[in-house]
């Protein structure tokens, strides 16, 4: 069993961190231990689960159009470890996987996962990130703006534009987009990330939707807001209506931050038509491309990876809320 | 030299649902510089909008002004949009709530919320509006103030919050303050200090107060002039000692006849007003109180009384003139 020592190590830090975070004094700290320690075990159920899924689909990584030769297929199951048994098989993968190791592409064989998932990360997580950006930056806006104005012309436009955002499928949003400010106007190149200025258009189609979310978000919580007691005392205090506005969209914001762990999560899992139609050479395509071609090692890389991304985004998320609204207590 | 606060003949209506209610039916209101004025009434009489109208906090629309005038230190508040009142808001009227509770924003600290207030009113550093945030807290009497301005609202009592709901009413150096129940949501030791600390703002400050309640103890307490309302006027208005010992108008006897006395041989129970206050969409003709007076004469339902000064102080208005107690 010389996959005992990572399999151990998986499922004791996390009982060795939460026992530390119960002992420590500061909720706070504690908290963040206890989330910390919750990851690697989430992780590992991930793992298993995908892994037991991954496996009870029917096929194969050499299974072809043009059948191999049974002595070849034989060398090649023995060279990736497909022979042995499936319990051994997902040993194997928990152990490399404690030193960041997921074993050999089994479609790209030249490669092993970790090199695939380093080559596309920085494209994905570029666009990922602006995506962000724009969400932040469109939608808290216009949600402000639709507050404020609200039954008028300003918020039924926004209104709309938001229900319009939210119903459309990306490509066809990306088309939207793509079709005027590329091949009517010129304005930005077709694909690539070859010129900084190509990743303005991708970003924007990937964050469109979920700006469209936080706006919907900051809109009601600012109206929310404006409806408390405190407005009267600003206002009776003198303060002018900007100052006011911005008091509410303070208030808006605990919701948008609860949101960004959850957009951020969708964000990544959304580049992948986005990255097929600009032709961007990101994470987003081997998504889809490992489980059809039944790459184990890679399906499961993405998997684990996507996975601590989302846990480790929603903790963020979390972890700012007191931040935005010092009422929050973290436990 | 004008009054501090002169309010004449104002009324106003709620338009909702394409029916106009009026709330305030003609209301006059005298408050000189450095006076103290206590409005009171039941639930639903018209005071505390009264109260929001003079600084037009009222969401309009619903609320419209539909007569009359407000004259804050001259400045006339009641013409135009909302924001005309802005001339006046913090720098010479300052307001406080009710409820302590939620009159704070809750996302920001108390230091910060007073600065911002008073960099709003003088033209100061940051710094510099800080340690005018420190001596405001001081002068309203919360303890440690340097610890305060980094607390958050949800980690104040209630006492100390309304204290520090004061502190931002007159980081603007009014000088009328208007306190719409201010003692109202808070415990009877909390009340009787923060009553204690208005006595002690007006004399140091020279400030004027309209104070908004229905509380009889705290109008004696608190005010030297009353103001009686019932829905939507005022019925009686005088020197409180004049008004609570010998008040005129039927209303304002029921009222004074309903506190629970203490000094009275042999002891009588409190006598409650009988009926319940008429909803401003289906008021009675003439007088309002009518239907709930004991005295009242066929002519009081055809027309409203005006309000008859008996000497130079005190006016009521009620044609009895109190002769039918």
């Amino acid at each position: 069993m010389e996959h005992l020592p990572a399999v151990l190590l998986f499922v004791l830090t996390p009982v060795v961190l939460l026992v530390c975070a119960r002992r420590s004094c500061s909720a706070r700290r504690g908290s963040l231990l206890r989330r910390a320690a919750w990851l690697p075990l989430t992780v590992l159920c991930v793992h298993a689960l995908s892994f037991a899924l991954v496996h009870a689909v029917p096929g194969g990584p050499f299974d072809d159009d043009r059948p191999l030769a049974a002595e070849t297929r034989a060398a090649l199951e023995a060279r990736f470890g497909l022979d042995r048994p499936a319990f051994e098989q997902w040993l194997h993968a928990v152990s490399g996987m404690a030193r960041a190791e997921f074993g050999p592409s089994l479609a790209h064989r030249d490669h092993s996962v970790t090199e695939v998932l380093v080559a596309g990360a920085p494209a994905s997580l570029l666009l990922g990130a602006l995506a962000l950006a724009w969400t932040l930056a469109l939608g808290i806006p216009f949600g402000l703006w639709a507050a404020l104005r609200r039954g008028r012309s300003a918020d039924l436009t926004i209104s709309a534009c938001i229900a319009l955002l939210l119903a459309l499928p990306t490509f066809v949003l990306t088309g939207l987009l793509l079709i005027p400010l590329v091949f009517w106007w010129k304005l930005l190149p077709a694909a690539g990330l070859d010129q900084p200025s190509a990743v303005l258009l991708p970003s924007l189609c990937l964050g469109l939707p979920f700006a469209a979310q936080v706006a919907r978000l900051v809109r009601s919580g600012v109206a929310e807001a404006l409806q408390g007691e405190w407005r009267r005392t600003l206002v009776a205090a003198g303060l002018p209506e900007r100052a006011v506005a911005f008091a509410a969209l303070r208030l808006s914001l605990v919701s948008v931050v609860a949101f960004l762990g959850n957009a951020a999560a969708g964000v990544l899992t959304g580049s992948l038509v986005v990255e097929q139609i600009f032709a961007i050479p990101g994470l987003g395509a081997h998504f889809v491309e490992s489980a059809l071609n039944r790459d184990f090692t890679l399906a499961l890389g993405m998997v684990v990876l996507y996975t601590a991304l989302a846990y480790v985004l929603n903790w963020a998320a979390d972890l700012m809320l007191p931040v935005v609204d010092p009422r929050v207590e973290l436990s | 030299m004008s009054a501090l606060l002169e309010v004449r003949g104002l009324r106003l209506e709620f338009n909702t649902a394409g029916r106009s209610i009026e709330v305030l039916r003609g209301v006059d209101l005298t408050l000189e510089r450095g006076g103290s004025l206590a409005l009171v009434g039941e639930s639903g009489s018209g005071k505390s909008v009264t109260a929001q109208s003079l600084l037009r906090l009222l969401d309009e629309p619903p609320a419209r002004i539909t007569a009359g005038s407000i004259h804050i230190a001259g400045r006339c508040v009641s013409e135009g949009p909302a924001c005309v009142a802005n001339a006046v808001r913090g720098s010479v009227a300052g307001m406080v709530f009710q409820d302590p509770q939620s009159a704070l924003h809750p996302c920001t600290r108390i230091g910060a919320a007073l600065a911002a207030v008073v960099r709003q009113h003088r033209h100061c550093t940051w710094r510099e509006a800080e340690q005018r945030s420190l001596e405001l807290l001081m002068e309203v009497g919360l303890d440690a103030p340097q610890r305060r301005v980094e607390q958050w609202p949800h980690q104040l009592s209630g006492g100390l919050r309304q204290r520090v709901a004061i502190a931002m009413a007159l980081a603007g150096d009014p000088q009328l303050l208007i306190a719409d129940e201010p003692t109202t949501a808070l415990d009877a030791t909390v009340q009787a200090r923060v009553l204690g600390l208005l006595s002690r703002l007006r004399a140091q400050r020279g400030l004027a107060l309209l104070l908004i309640t229905h509380d009889l103890g705290v109008v004696a307490a608190a005010a030297d002039e009353m103001a009686v309302m019932y829905a939507g006027r005022i019925v009686e208005q005088g020197p409180v000692r004049e008004v609570l010992a010998q008040p005129l108008h039927p209303y304002s006897q029921a009222l004074r006849q309903a506190l629970p006395r203490t000094d009275a041989l042999p002891r009588c129970a409190p006598v409650s007003l009988r009926g319940l206050p008429p909803l401003p969409e289906h008021l009675p003709t003439g007088c309002a109180f009518h239907p709930r007076c004991s005295h009242a004469l066929p002519a009081c339902a055809l027309e409203v009384p005006a309000l008859v000064a008996r000497n130079a102080q005190h006016s009521v208005a009620c044609p009895l003139e109190g002769q039918g107690a």
